[in-house]
């Protein structure tokens, strides 16, 4: 049911937009919106399915935290 | 190269923006008293970060004015080359969309944590993303409109959240001054720049106002606006809840709450949620116009509107396995969050002023030998 909701708002938004691309021959800004879109679709997809997606703010913590200890900021989340 | 976005704004809307993009973490969050140890010293802290701010809004301005009629991801393409320029825009990009993903998920806990606490989050973000995109769709000159209006009624709701709770306040809550002295100071001026560091959006403002030459002194007025909103928040929080001010989840809802007249004039605190929804919502109606047209003039495009709704499920999804809850939420915007905030804004100005810099100095040196 999730996933047949959440096709269908995607397939909303390309019926919206794309027509107006493919009448004007924007064929470049054709693509990038599919890329995104697309993106956009497969993130949903694996969140629906309960695929764990890592978190790049984990990475970015790992990054960060050594300059936060050298300021004296304590980090609880590594 | 042709005009994406042919709207003009004025110099009070574009101040207006700047002052509802600093202030929409104070109506939810307000990370500087979370992050600090001893409450007592937040407003010192606030008036460190607003004065150190101003020179970075001044730096991004006057850069910007530098390049008439091009964004920050154009000229730093025209000054980096086109390898560097694009790779320092995809950098501003990111950022631009980090924030995004950082309010929507705010918004969306803090409708959840406040009042409906049933309902699933998700619904929330949705809504918020599409009246956001459907904004933004419409230009820059809609959401600046919007946001100068915005901007009165949150200032009006914020005064009046810090005024009315008098019969609470015990300014005897903010003694001792600075007597655990400056490393409880650090954590939160780093939170506060990180928010500052989110000016870097002036860059794509400038060139769409219409006196861009008012664009330095409207930039420093909205530090200085947005700075004192944030002490007397911090100055009315702490004289109310003393000690405990920094372990509130939704510290300014909660200040709302305590408001109670002649036991007729209560709920207040709805109007501190209509604060956070309207300032939320122009927020991210901005950022994710900013994103766009950073995507359409980093690939060249020639339109930016059909890529708001994709960039708008993006967010959303992102937004729910970026944060497991609102404590790491929280957390992060305070400390990892903040500093890539200030690193991004810190070797973007670097670079740019670095190559603007040399550029000069070769110029100059053709200009003597010719």
């Amino acid at each position: 049911m999730n996933i047949v909701l959440l096709v269908s708002v995607f397939i909303a938004i390309g019926l919206f937009e794309g027509p107006k691309m493919v009448r004007e021959k924007l064929w470049r800004e054709l693509l990038v919106f599919g890329f995104l879109l697309f993106f956009g679709f497969t993130l949903s997809i694996l969140l629906t399915l309960g695929v764990p997606v890592p978190s790049p703010v984990r990475g970015i913590r790992s990054l960060m935290n050594p300059i936060l200890k050298l300021l004296g900021i304590p980090t609880y989340y590594s | 190269m042709t005009v994406l976005e042919g709207g003009k704004i004025s110099g009070r809307q574009f101040m207006s923006v700047l002052v509802v993009l600093r202030i929409v973490p104070l109506t939810l969050v307000f990370s500087l008293i979370n992050s600090i140890a001893h409450v007592q010293d937040t407003w010192i802290t606030v008036i460190i970060g607003t004065v150190i701010a101003i020179p970075i809004a001044v730096l991004i301005t006057k850069l910007s004015l530098r390049f008439p009629g091009k964004t920050i991801i154009e000229y730093s393409q025209s000054l980096l080359g086109p390898v560097m320029g694009k790779l320092l825009g995809l950098l501003i990009l990111w950022c631009f969309l980090c924030t995004s993903i950082d309010i929507t998920r705010g918004l969306g806990e803090a409708y959840v944590i406040a009042i409906m606490p049933e309902t699933p989050i998700l619904v929330f973000m949705s809504m918020l993303i599409f009246i956001s995109c459907y904004a933004a769709r419409s230009g820059l000159e809609v959401i600046c409109r919007l946001g100068e209006d915005v901007f009165y009624i949150v200032v009006f709701v914020l005064l009046l959240t810090y005024v009315l709770p008098y019969t609470a306040m015990r300014f005897e809550n903010l003694r001792p001054i600075l007597a655990w002295g400056a490393s409880n100071l650090v954590p939160p001026v780093i939170a506060n720049l990180g928010y500052y560091s989110q000016f870097l959006i002036i860059g794509m403002l400038v060139p769409y106002l219409n006196k861009p030459e008012d664009a330095t002194r409207y930039a420093v007025y909205a530090v200085l606006i947005s700075g004192a909103l944030m002490v007397l928040a911090a100055v009315a929080l702490v004289a109310v809840f003393g000690t405990t001010a920094s372990s509130w989840t939704l510290p300014l809802f909660s200040l709302a709450r305590m408001i109670s007249l002649g036991d007729f004039f209560e709920r207040i605190e709805a109007g501190v949620m209509a604060a956070w929804t309207v300032s939320t919502g122009i927020k991210l109606a901005l950022f994710l116009w900013a994103a766009s047209v950073a995507v359409a003039q980093l690939f060249n495009l020639k339109a930016f509107r059909h890529l708001l709704y994709p960039l708008g499920t993006i967010t959303v999804a992102a937004s729910l396995f970026f944060f497991e809850s609102m404590v790491e939420l929280e957390d992060y915007l305070a400390k990892a969050g903040a500093m890539v905030s200030i690193l991004v804004a810190g070797v973007t100005l670097l670079l740019l002023y670095a190559a603007l810099g040399i550029r000069m100095a070769i110029h100059r040196r053709k200009g003597g030998a010719g």
